[in-house]
């Protein structure tokens, strides 16, 4: 993915390169247009065409008065001769391939008939535009037509002037297009798109200020974008020391914000060189204050020597950096840093004379090349970002499918674990009360028995009451937990047929006894014994005719039994069943209850039996 | 009372000494005819046909079926007959699955001696005595329709009433008193309770049916 975008960065920057460097403009077949190379030239500084008699002297064109005139700061009039062989028609058009100087005028037989928007303002000149105008018909005559083209120019500036193309309107116009496609399109479009960028990729920054590389892309990129924004607003074209110092700013920050971009984007730390970058921008931001208004043409000339040492130090770094590993950014932003170093030296050549007067500067397109490495860098790496993501998203998935399936595991271990422990626990409990109750009962009639005391009659209520014990039991594997008005119900029922025999008149009072959690089977089972045993007592020893058995629950969880009857009293009917008794309090106090057993108010007995609280953790029974 | 007809008593118990002191028991009672005693299910159903008692007393432990298919086969074949179970322990388990087979009530083993009689008589005029347990299951697995949707064999508000009183442990006609009904309407109203939990157990196997598309 990303050695596919660098190769198609490259591409891209040597196909701008080449197009940039072929400059090649070709006029249409058939196409009849005349390229002024030589012209008469006299230095006046005039408002009117100097007279034949003025010293003119014959120049080849393009005329760089920084090497014809070296110093010279002016007005020069350029005259070129024009035949015309029969009235003409159609206006004959004037190209200049770039305004090379600070304003151009033109005349046609001494009539003035065009000229440049006088650019006094360094603002003016960033970019230079190619010149057309179209003289009249009824300005030329048949036969010899003098040409005049006022320069107002400075040598220490290079400017001068190009060749000059005349021709038909149509035929120069083409020409003109393509001139304008190259120096002026490219700067204005690549400004624009660079300046939205670059404020798109701070908002995105703002987001998450987590990576200084997309901050510094998109301060070089809105920076690459202002001179476009500044030449076509017409901004800053007022004289004064803050103007040019601000105008300085804003074109010249992108050199310093473009080598912090390709460092970070290429790994590479070089905080001194970054500052001494800061330190120039600053220092020549300053220089329009010392030196006085005017400075800034003066400055740019450093500037831009400024500029290329930063490419260049930069170039050197990345190259360096592209000898170690992760060297995929460093090699991206060679390629173009080398390509924007190309461009550099073609405009110093032509500076320097060595290239035609009349190419287009091609320092414009560094820039566009420059940012184009570093977004497409910016946008590989977020792609591969994304592909991390996704691969860390899948792992983490997998991960957490994994980690689901081993607690569900777990889960299902400590269940099992946990159903085990019931299991045991239920055992034990049905264990003990085997022992308890149903054992305890057969060993009684056993020894009854064996002693050969018992009569048949006892018998048959001992085994009755074996009996009712193992039916308890097996009712409270089938009692809900906490159910207390059932298992009193139940303790009912199973006394219906001896209550029926005896025949007691017995009255039952059980209220509505919500719910108690607490009450497991083992302790509705203790409660139930109590109960019956307490029926029991009175249905045997007491001689009663009635007995009443109550049952209520309390606003705080608390429940009430009783069990009263109209016998002969607790005194003579303990007598015989101490033990029973025993049992009833061991039975109450394991269910941390508290039973009383006294006489009644009237006769007979009263067993009262209350739970207050009952413990959250029963203790066995 | 005097110009009624006896009632008729089929007894099905494989064990030959209970069964004979259960026969005893019915004869002696001038209120009750012993119309048949059979030792196996086979015999029962052949017996049944000519015998056609009013009450059939079954014990689960049969050696030839199981005391709940012949319950089922009883209910079918004689919806006139009511049946009852005995059962050692009156347990939850058996019992329930015994009223949903068509089983009107339960006999405890162990109690012959003296209550029997009166159970049946019990069970002709309205149905044998629920025991607080399976009042109280009763409550909890009818409480909810046994369909989304479908009211049948929900219980009403006055049948609620009765079984919790009687899974408190109060006798039909203490039930009866405390809600200030006669004992003629609570009875009237767990015949009803039973008719639902047939009609319930019906749905249920009809549910289960299509659910597994026998339908």
């Amino acid at each position: 993915m990303r050695a596919a975008a660098t190769l198609l960065a490259a591409l891209a920057t040597s196909l701008c390169a080449l197009t940039a460097f072929s400059q090649r403009f070709e006029a249409r077949e058939g196409a009849r247009l005349t390229i002024v190379e030589q012209a008469d030239f006299v230095l006046d500084e005039g408002f009117a065409a100097p007279p034949d008699s003025a010293a003119w002297t014959t120049v080849k064109l393009p005329d760089d008065w920084s090497r014809s005139r070296p110093g010279t700061k002016g007005v020069g009039w350029y005259r070129i001769v024009l035949p015309v062989s029969a009235p003409r028609r159609l206006a004959y058009n004037i190209h200049l391939p770039r305004n090379s100087a600070n304003h151009i005028g033109f005349w046609a037989n001494g009539h003035l008939f065009g000229g440049t928007a006088g650019s006094p303002s360094p603002a003016a000149r960033l970019i230079q535009e190619p010149v057309q105008n179209a003289i009249a018909p009824a300005l030329l005559r048949p036969g010899e037509n003098r040409l005049y083209l006022r320069v107002v120019a400075d040598a220490d500036f290079r400017q001068g002037l190009t060749r000059v193309t005349m021709g038909d309107p149509g035929d120069v116009r083409q020409v003109q297009l393509q001139r304008l496609r190259l120096q002026v399109l490219p700067f204005r479009v690549f400004g624009f798109v660079a300046l939205l960028a670059g404020l798109a990729a701070l908002a995105i920054w703002l987001r998450r200020r987590d990576d200084p590389t997309l901050f510094w892309f998109a301060l070089a990129s809105s920076f690459a974008g202002l001179p476009a924004l500044v030449e076509s607003s017409g901004a800053m074209r007022q004289p004064g020391a803050f103007s040019e110092a601000l105008l300085l700013l804003l074109t010249q920050a992108f050199a310093p914000a473009l080598a912090a971009a390709s460092l970070r984007a290429a790994h590479i730390r070089a905080p001194v060189f970054e500052s001494l970058l800061w330190a120039g921008l600053l220092a020549g931001a300053a220089a329009p204050f010392v030196l006085g208004v005017g400075a800034y043409p003066r400055l740019s000339g450093p500037m831009t020597v400024i500029f290329f040492a930063a490419l260049t130090v930069t170039l050197v770094l990345l190259v360096l950096r592209s000898t170690r590993d992760n060297r995929l950014p460093a090699i991206t932003l060679g390629i173009s840093h080398l390509a924007a170093i190309a461009f550099g030296v073609h405009d110093w050549a032509q500076w320097e004379g060595w290239v035609d007067f009349d190419r287009a500067p091609l320092f414009q397109f560094a820039p566009p090349v420059l940012m184009l490495a570093l977004g497409v860098l910016l946008i590989a790496r977020h792609f591969k970002a994304l592909d991390e993501l996704a691969a860390l998203n899948l792992q983490l998935e997998s991960r957490v499918t994994e980690r689901g399936a081993e607690i569900e595991r777990t889960y299902a271990q400590l269940r099992e674990l946990e159903r085990e422990q019931a299991t045991v626990r239920e055992r034990q409990r049905i264990m003990a009360d085997m022992h308890d109750g149903l054992g305890a009962s057969l060993v009684g009639l056993l020894s009854l028995v064996q002693g050969g005391k018992a009569d048949l009659k006892t018998v048959e209520q001992r085994v009755h009451d074996a009996l009712q014990e193992l039916r308890l039991a097996v009712d409270s594997l089938d009692t809900p937990d906490g159910d207390v008005a059932t298992a009193l119900g139940t303790v009912r029922h199973r006394l219906r047929d001896p209550l029926a025999a005896a025949g007691i008149e017995f009255q039952w009072n059980v209220g509505e006894i919500p719910r108690l959690e607490e009450f497991t089977a083992s302790r509705i089972l203790n409660l139930q014994r109590i109960l019956l045993e307490a029926i029991t007592n009175a249905v045997r020893h007491s001689g009663a005719h009635r007995i009443a058995v109550a049952a209520n629950a309390g606003h705080a969880g608390e429940l009430e039994f009783s069990v009263e009857d109209d016998g002969r009293g607790i005194d003579a009917a303990a007598r015989g069943n101490g033990r029973g008794l025993m049992t009833m309090q061991r039975r109450a106090a394991a269910l941390g209850g508290r039973l009383q057993v006294g006489p009644r108010a009237g006769g007979g007995t009263r067993v009262e039996l209350s739970l207050r609280s009952p413990p959250p953790h029963p203790p066995a029974s | 009372m005097g110009g009624k007809p006896p009632i008729g008593v089929a007894i099905v118990e494989d064990d030959a000494e209970t069964r004979a002191h259960i026969a005893h028991s019915v004869r002696a009672d001038a209120e009750l005819r012993l119309a048949g005693e059979y030792a196996t299910a086979g015999d029962a159903l052949t017996g049944l046909a000519r015998s056609l008692p009013d009450v059939v007393l079954i014990d689960l432990g049969l050696p030839d079926m199981s005391g709940l298919e012949l319950i089922r086969i009883v209910a079918r074949q004689y919806p006139a007959c009511e049946i009852l179970v005995f059962t050692a322990f009156g347990d939850e388990a058996h019992v329930f699955a015994c009223l949903e087979a068509g089983a009107r009530g339960y006999l405890l083993k162990g109690n012959l001696s003296h209550d029997f009689r009166l159970d049946i008589r019990d069970l002709k005029a309205g149905g044998s005595p629920l025991s607080p347990l399976i009042a109280r299951h009763l409550l909890k697995k009818m409480e909810k329709p046994a369909l989304a949707k479908d009211d049948a064999g929900r219980l009403s508000p006055r049948e609620q009433e009765i079984l919790n009183a009687i899974s408190r442990g109060y006798t039909y006609a203490e039930a009866a008193e405390l809600l200030g009904i006669s004992v003629a309407t609570v009875h009237t109203h767990l015949k009803r309770v039973y008719r639902k939990l047939a009609v319930r157990s019906k749905t249920e196997a009809i549910f289960e049916a299509s659910k597994l598309g026998l339908l």
